[in-house]
C-alpha cells in the first residue's frame, strides 16, 4: 500500500522505486539502497524525510529529483513520468519546475551572488526580472553581497543565497538535502523559516534532514529506515519525530540481527 | 617526516602527476640541450675548432637558460595549483600541531622527491632530446665534426639536477606561501585576496622597464656607429625586455586584456556567460593558463619580425625552433597541465549548473568557450606584440612598417594561432567529456 498524505493532489508520486548501487571492489555485486518505495507527496506542503544515517533518505530525494538513477520503478512529478524523459527534456523540466538547496556546494563559484540567483532562469532561456532578484536578496538579507562571489561568503550566507535562488525563481518543487546540516543554529533557523514559507508561495518542498527539530517544522514527516518507508507522521512534534526515527532504527537493527 | 612526505605524495598522486610531468619534460629538454652542448663542444675541441666551441657554448647556453626558466615557471604554476587544492589538508596539519616551518619543510622535501624522480625519468628522454638538438644544429649549417650522443653516466646526474632545480626554484615561494596561509582561511575554502606585485616582482619589473627604455632609446632615436644593423639589434633587445616585462606582470596585463576582448563579444548565450565569468573569476588560473601560449606566440612573432627586418636576415620557424623549440615544448605541456589541474573545481561548478537544469551540451560548450578565451587572449596578446615589435624594429631599421608586416609569414603565424586554439579547446573538451561521465550529484557531496 502506498504511503500517502492527507492532501488529495499528489505532486510527486513514487511507485516501486528501487535503487541498487554496485559494491566497490566486488564485480557484479550490488547493494539495494531503496526497496520498492511507494510514496505520494502532496502539493503545496513542506514534507520532511528523516531517518538514521544510511537509511536511504538522500538517495530517495536524489532519485526523485532525477539526479541519481533509480534501478526500477516510476517517478511522477506534476503528472510527468520523469524517468521516461530524455536527458534534454529532463534538464528542461528541472530548470522549469525544480529548485535545489544542498548542504554545501550550492553555488557556481565563478558567478556572483546575483548571477547565481538568476542562473536557473537563464538556463531555461528566460530572464528573472531584476527587481525579483533584488527583492529575494533583500528578503534574505544578502543584498549587500550581490556582487560578491561565493568564496567571499560564510556558510550561512551561501545557504541563504541558495534559498534566495529558490525564492526568486519560484519553482513548483524544491528539493532540499540536509539544508541546515552545515549551519549554526541561527543560520539554520533562517533557512528553515524560508523553506517553511515557500509553500505559501505555491512551492512544494521535500526536505531531507537528520534533525528531528527541523523535520518537526514540516507539514508531514516521512520516516525511513534501511531503504524503506517506516511511517508517515504529521509534523509539529519533534519528540514524536525523534521517537519514530529511533523506532525505525531499532527495527532496522532487529532486522539486521535476525538476518 | 619522510613517511608523511611519501604518504602525502601517494595520496595526492593524481594531482602531483601533473607537476611530475612538467618537471620531467622540463628536465628532459634542459638536460638534453646541455648534453647536446657538451657533446658539440667536445667534438669541436677534438677537431681544434675554437669558433665552433664558442658558438656551441653561446647557442647551447641560451637554449639551456631559457628552457630552465620555462621549466621553473611551469613547475611553479603546477605546484601552486596542486598545493591550493590540498590547502585544507595542510591547514589540518597546522591545527593538529605541526609547526608551520615543519609543513614548509615537508612540502619542500616533496619537491625534492618529485624533482629527483622527474630527473631520473627524464634521463632516457634527455638522450633523445640531445640527438634531436644536434640534428637541428646540423640542419642550420653548424659544423659539428661528427658529434653524436652516446650514453655517459654523468647524463643521469645532469638529468636529476635539471629535475631538481625547477622543482626547488619553482616550488620555493609557493611552498612558503602554502605554509603561511591562515588555517581557517584554508579550511573555509576562502580564496586568497587579489594578488599584488611583491617587492621582488616590482624590482624585477623596474629593471626590465629600464632595459626596454635603455634599448629603445638608442635603437629608435640615436645614430649609432654600427649603423642600421646595430639600431635594429637594440630595438630587438628592447622588445625582448618588453615581452619579459609584460609576461612578468601577466596578472595585470593579461587579465585586463582578457576582460576587454571578451566584453566585445556580443553573445548573450548562457554557455558563453559561464565561460567568461569562470575565466574572470579565476584570474590567476587564467593567467597561468594563458601565459605559456602567449610566451610562445609572442616570441615566435618577435623573431619573425626581426628576421624580416634585419638586412639579409631570415627567421623561418625552423630557425626559431632551434633556439626556442624546447621552451615551447615545456611551455605547452605546462599550459595543458594547468588546464588539467583545475579540473576538479570545474567539475563541481559544472555539476551545480547541470543540477540547476542546464541542457546537455551547455557545460561542454562553456568549457570549449573557456579554452577559446584562453587561446584568444594569447593570440590577441601575440598579435599586439607583433604589431609593437614590427613598429619598433621598422623604426630601428628605418624601413616601412607596412613592408615588415606584409613580409611576415602570416600562414605560419596563423597556423600557430590555430594550433593554440585547437590545443586549449581540445584539452577542455577532454575534460568536459570526463565531467559529463561524472554523476553530477556525486561531485556536489561534501
Amino acid at each position: 500500500m502506498p504511503f500517502s498524505t492527507t492532501a488529495p493532489v499528489p505532486c510527486i508520486r513514487l511507485r516501486g522505486l528501487r535503487t541498487e548501487f554496485p559494491i566497490p571492489g566486488r564485480r557484479g555485486e550490488t547493494t539495494r539502497v531503496l526497496h520498492d518505495i511507494d510514496l505520494e507527496i502532496p502539493e503545496g506542503r513542506l514534507t520532511a524525510v528523516v531517518g538514521p544515517s544510511g537509511s536511504g533518505k538522500s538517495t530517495l530525494l536524489l532519485c526523485t529529483a532525477g539526479l541519481e538513477r533509480a534501478t526500477a520503478g516510476s517517478v511522477e512529478i506534476l503528472g510527468t513520468d520523469v524517468r521516461s524523459l530524455s536527458p534534454r527534456k529532463q534538464a528542461a523540466f528541472r530548470s522549469e519546475n525544480i529548485g535545489f538547496v544542498f548542504q554545501e556546494y550550492n553555488l557556481v563559484s565563478s558567478l556572483t551572488v546575483e548571477d547565481n540567483i538568476a542562473l536557473p532562469a537563464r538556463l531555461a532561456g528566460r530572464r528573472v526580472p531584476r527587481a525579483r532578484v533584488e527583492d529575494a536578496m533583500a528578503r534574505l538579507g544578502i543584498a549587500k553581497h550581490a556582487r560578491r562571489r561565493p568564496d567571499r561568503l560564510s556558510g550561512g550566507e551561501r545557504q541563504r543565497v541558495a534559498v534566495a535562488r529558490v525564492v526568486a525563481n519560484q519553482p513548483r518543487i524544491v528539493f532540499a538535502d540536509e539544508p541546515t546540516g552545515a549551519l549554526d543554529l541561527k543560520s539554520g533557523h533562517v533557512v528553515l523559516d524560508w523553506l517553511q514559507a515557500l509553500p505559501a508561495q505555491g512551492s512544494t518542498v521535500l526536505m531531507v534532514t537528520h534533525d528531528p527539530h527541523a523535520a518537526a517544522r514540516a507539514d508531514q514527516v516521512v520516516v525511513m529506515g534501511s531503504g524503506r518507508v517506516h511511517a508517515v507522521i504529521p509534523g509539529g512534534d519533534s519528540h514524536a519525530v525523534g521517537d519514530a526515527v529511533l523506532a525505525a532504527q531499532s527495527a532496522d537493527e532487529a532486522g539486521g540481527e535476525e538476518s | 617526516m619522510i613517511r608523511l612526505v611519501l604518504s602525502d605524495i601517494r595520496l595526492q598522486a593524481s594531482m602531483w602527476w601533473w607537476t611530475l610531468l612538467c618537471a620531467t619534460v622540463g628536465a628532459a629538454c634542459s638536460a638534453g640541450s646541455a648534453i647536446a652542448m657538451f657533446t658539440a663542444v667536445s667534438a669541436a675541441r677534438a677537431a681544434g675548432d675554437a669558433r665552433m666551441v664558442s658558438a656551441s657554448i653561446a647557442l647551447g647556453g641560451n637554449i639551456v637558460f631559457f628552457t630552465v626558466l620555462a621549466a621553473v615557471g611551469i613547475v611553479a604554476s603546477a605546484v601552486g595549483l596542486t598545493l591550493t587544492t590540498q590547502r585544507r589538508e595542510h591547514a589540518l596539519w597546522v591545527i593538529l600541531g605541526i609547526p608551520r616551518h615543519r609543513v614548509r619543510s615537508i612540502l619542500r622535501t616533496e619537491m625534492v622527491v618529485l624533482g629527483a624522480v622527474a630527473g631520473a625519468l627524464a634521463a632516457p628522454l634527455a638522450l633523445l632530446v640531445a640527438g634531436v638538438t644536434l640534428a637541428q644544429w646540423k640542419g642550420t649549417g653548424l659544423e659539428l665534426h661528427g658529434a653524436s650522443v652516446g650514453f655517459r653516466f654523468w647524463y643521469v646526474g645532469a638529468s636529476v639536477l635539471f629535475g631538481l632545480v625547477p622543482c626547488l626554484l619553482g616550488g620555493w615561494g609557493v611552498t612558503r606561501r602554502a605554509a603561511r596561509t591562515p588555517e581557517m582561511r584554508a579550511f573555509r575554502d576562502y580564496s586568497d585576496p587579489p594578488a599584488r606585485p611583491g617587492v621582488a616582482r616590482a624590482g624585477l619589473a623596474l629593471c626590465l622597464l629600464a632595459g626596454v627604455v635603455g634599448m629603445w632609446v638608442p635603437g629608435l632615436g640615436l645614430e649609432l656607429k654600427g649603423g642600421l644593423a646595430q639600431r635594429t639589434a637594440f630595438a630587438f633587445a628592447g622588445n625582448l625586455f618588453l615581452v619579459c616585462l609584460l609576461l612578468l606582470m601577466g596578472p595585470w596585463v593579461l587579465t585586463p586584456l582578457m576582460k576587454l576582448w571578451t566584453a566585445l563579444v556580443p553573445s548573450r548565450g548562457v554557455a558563453w556567460h559561464l565561460a567568461v565569468q569562470s575565466c574572470r573569476a579565476r584570474a590567476t588560473r587564467s593567467v597561468t593558463t594563458v601565459l605559456p601560449f602567449a610566451l610562445s606566440l609572442s616570441f615566435v612573432g618577435l623573431f619573425m619580425v626581426m628576421g624580416k627586418a634585419m638586412p639579409g636576415g631570415s627567421a623561418g620557424l625552423d630557425n626559431i625552433l632551434v633556439v626556442l623549440g624546447w621552451v615551447f615544448v615545456v611551455s605547452w605541456v605546462g599550459g595543458l597541465a594547468v588546464i588539467a589541474l583545475v579540473g576538479r573545481e570545474r567539475a563541481r561548478d559544472s555539476a551545480v549548473v547541470t543540477v540547476a537544469g542546464a541542457r546537455p551540451g551547455v557545460v561542454t560548450r562553456s568549457m570549449v568557450y573557456e579554452g577559446a578565451i584562453y587561446a584568444g587572449t594569447a593570440i590577441v596578446f601575440g598579435a599586439l606584440f607583433v604589431a609593437v615589435s614590427s613598429l619598433t624594429i621598422a623604426l630601428g631599421a628605418r624601413i616601412d612598417v607596412v613592408r615588415v608586416l606584409a613580409g611576415l609569414p602570416w600562414a605560419t603565424l596563423g597556423a600557430l594561432a590555430a594550433g593554440t586554439l585547437v590545443t586549449t579547446c581540445l584539452a577542455l573538451v577532454l575534460q568536459a567529456a570526463r565531467v559529463s561521465r561524472t554523476v553530477a550529484v556525486r561531485a556536489l557531496r561534501p
